[in-house]
């Protein structure tokens, strides 16, 4: 079998697949004054956080007056699985007819188990209460991670399927300011909505 | 202020930068107040707009009426438009209402194809309505069987107005004619589903390589009439195949992404030839019975018997395949396959066993060889001898084992028998510690339960949810 080629090993740092890979850590400050670090890869996941990295504006630290330390320390949770989930899936052998057996183990595509392991991550990562779940949502806004921000609302939106309009406001607190003729017309409006 | 305790890898940096900002953060709310807060209506249009769009067409419709805030977000948000959710006798007139109503961009419209035939006009007509600039997914879906022979339409030419924009498109039960074909060009179409479609190999193979650039999941389902004879695959970007048809005939000549290739139907022939597909990995199913045939380089396998073994295909970690518990097939599919890590296996029920006493036939294999399978599944078992050998093989022998799925007669399914099958197959004795041993009842379904194009990247296709 042919000898594995220098630029194939997966483990070296020097090996550069689209682009180079810094370990460099990045500080990020909730509103609430609390630091946390990430990875820079995994910051990068906001787009937000990425500009500011690119217009050099992150070298002592991102505040973030928007978002609490509670919120935010999710926030990085998502950013470094997911950033770690898309570094897989960028690594392949060059030819691999070619590699050798320790390449074949170390550049393994995600397998079956680890993606069903991000998907129920993720489902724990939203199943938390509404005032949470909001927050992460305007966090997820706010900093551009449109991920975290699509399986937030998926999340709110499996809440509201499969519920009257009297459920969902119970749920969700929301006062029906409508006076009783305005309501009757929505509701003739839409008529077929409202028949099963 | 209560902290919750960081997640795993979220590293907490010791030292507290002074406070950035005074006002409080909204997380930070007294208990009582958050109780009867509606926090839900003060989210940002955009968001709750979003939100709404995720929902039916009904319920999304429904959300007027919670409030006043609310009543104009639906009309407002990007709506996703399925007919299947309007009421059954509609017949387009809603439909159309919504068209011309509707104040949002419509992202996603899924009309019955038998509108196709009987209201081409009006299909065509919707098509161009101005709510549909930024369609992003078509769905022509199939309501009826096809009757064999029946006529086809050709999809109305406004269809290649989404040409810009449109992201997944299935189409069923239309007649795609040559010269047509030649003018589709979908530069972001990233889905494609073709459920009866009539269209020739040579331009279903050239819709795939220049007319859809950014292509990574194909379903092809046909029945009847339709076979896919010769199809040749070459595209930079595709990741995922999925084919259903009587008779299947693929020739891989370069698919560089392509991670899986999904037969969805057992007992029909397949021919597959593979030139290039470097990243191959997901591969099933492949019968025994039905005159199969793959080729991989010079490499074939015919029946999922080893023909000629020039090179091993390192990339292959998922083989599903259709046929007896023959252990002496098996090994010789992992020597061609020596990555293999997940193994899913139907045997066609009623098949009597073969033998498969190992010890002695396969010490050399066993001395040569890793054997690398960390999941097997297997479905019909019977616990007559030559299963139980099948199964023992591995437990004793599969270092990197984690799990063992046999499917079972719902006769078989209760903890006796679950106990008693822990003792015949030695698992006390296991090679792999981490291997577990687990049961489930036979599902109707014999294929994988890939019913649309959405399917086909699913963390486990094979495996089935019910």
């Amino acid at each position: 079998m042919a000898a594995t080629p220098a630029d194939a090993s997966s483990s070296s740092s020097e090996a550069v697949v689209g682009g180079e890979k810094s370990n460099k850590m990045i500080t990020l400050i909730s509103s609430d004054g609390e630091s946390f670090e990430a990875t820079e890869e995994a910051a990068k996941m906001s787009v937000t956080i990425k500009h500011m990295i690119e217009d050099g504006c992150a070298d002592d630290g991102i505040p973030l007056p928007n978002v609490p330390a509670k919120i935010l320390s999710m926030v990085i949770e998502y950013c470094n699985k997911h950033a770690a989930d898309a570094d897989d899936t960028n690594k392949h052998v060059a030819d691999p007819a070619d590699a050798d057996e320790d390449d074949d183990n170390n550049n393994n595509n995600a397998s079956a188990g680890e993606k069903e392991d991000l998907k129920s991550f993720d489902a724990s990562l939203v199943a938390v209460d509404q005032a949470t779940l909001f927050d992460i949502i305007l966090a997820a806004n706010f900093l551009s991670i449109k991920g975290l921000l699509d399986l937030a609302c998926q999340k709110v939106a499996d809440d509201i399927k499969d519920k009257s309009v009297e459920e969902v406001r119970e749920i969700f607190k929301i006062e029906n300011d409508f006076t009783k003729e305005e309501e009757e017309a929505v509701r003739k409006e839409n008529a077929w909505a409202f028949n099963e | 202020m209560a902290m919750q305790s960081a997640g795993p890898g979220v590293k907490r940096v010791k030292q507290t930068a002074p406070h950035i900002h005074e006002e409080a953060p909204p997380g930070a709310k007294e208990e009582d107040d958050e109780e009867s807060l509606d926090r839900i209506s003060r989210l940002p249009d955009d968001i709750l707009g979003e939100i709404v769009s995720l929902l039916p067409t009904k319920e999304g419709a429904r959300t007027q009426t919670l409030a006043s805030r609310w009543s104009h977000l639906w009309r407002t948000a990007p709506l996703n438009l399925d007919c299947r959710d309007l009421p059954a006798d509609d017949d387009g007139i809603l439909l159309g209402a919504f068209l011309s109503a509707h104040e949002g961009p419509v992202h996603r419209l899924c009309l019955p194809s038998r509108h196709l035939r009987d209201r081409a006009a009006a299909v065509d007509g919707w098509l161009r309505s101005p709510t549909l600039d930024n369609l992003q997914a078509l769905e022509f879906y199939l309501d009826t069987p096809v009757r064999y022979g029946s006529f086809m339409h050709s999809p109305p030419a406004s269809i290649f107005r989404f040409s810009s924009t449109l992201r997944a498109a299935t189409i069923a039960q239309c007649h795609i004619p040559d010269n047509a074909v030649e003018m589709l060009r979908f530069p972001q179409l990233q889905k494609l589903e073709l459920v009866e479609a009539k269209i020739s190999e040579g331009s279903l193979a050239s819709l795939i390589t220049s007319g859809c650039p950014a292509l990574e999941s194909l379903l092809l389902k046909t029945c009847g009439s339709f076979h896919i004879r010769g199809l040749r695959i070459n595209s930079p970007t595709l990741k995922f195949i999925g084919v259903f048809s009587m008779f299947v005939e693929l020739i891989i000549e370069d698919a560089p992404s392509l991670e899986r290739l999904l037969h969805i139907i057992l007992h029909v022939k397949m021919r597959l030839t593979v030139t290039s597909a470097p990243k191959l990995e997901m591969l099933g199913y492949i019968s025994e019975y039905a005159d199969s045939k793959m080729t991989f380089g010079s490499t074939s396998i015919q029946d999922l018997r080893i023909d000629s073994l020039t090179t091993v295909v390192r990339t292959i970690k998922t083989l599903a395949i259709h046929s007896n518990f023959n252990l002496h097939m098996v090994i010789d599919l992992m020597r061609c396959f020596p990555c293999l890590e997940n193994l899913y296996m139907k045997i066609p029920k009623s098949t009597a066993g073969v033998a498969n006493s190992w010890r002695r036939k396969h010490r050399d294999f066993l001395t040569s060889h890793d054997i690398r399978l960390k999941t097997i599944f297997l479905g019909y078992y019977q616990g007559i001898r030559a299963h139980v050998d099948f199964v023992t093989f591995f437990v004793l022998n599969a270092k990197a084992l984690e799990s063992i799925r046999l499917e079972v007669g719902s006769r078989d399914y209760n903890e006796r028998y679950f106990a008693e099958q822990h003792s015949v197959l030695q698992m006390e004795k296991r090679d792999s510690r981490g291997a577990r041993l687990c049961f489930k009842t036979p599902c109707d379904y014999d294929a994988p339960h890939v019913m649309h194009v959405g399917d086909l990247d699913s963390p486990d296709p094979f495996a089935c949810g019910c």
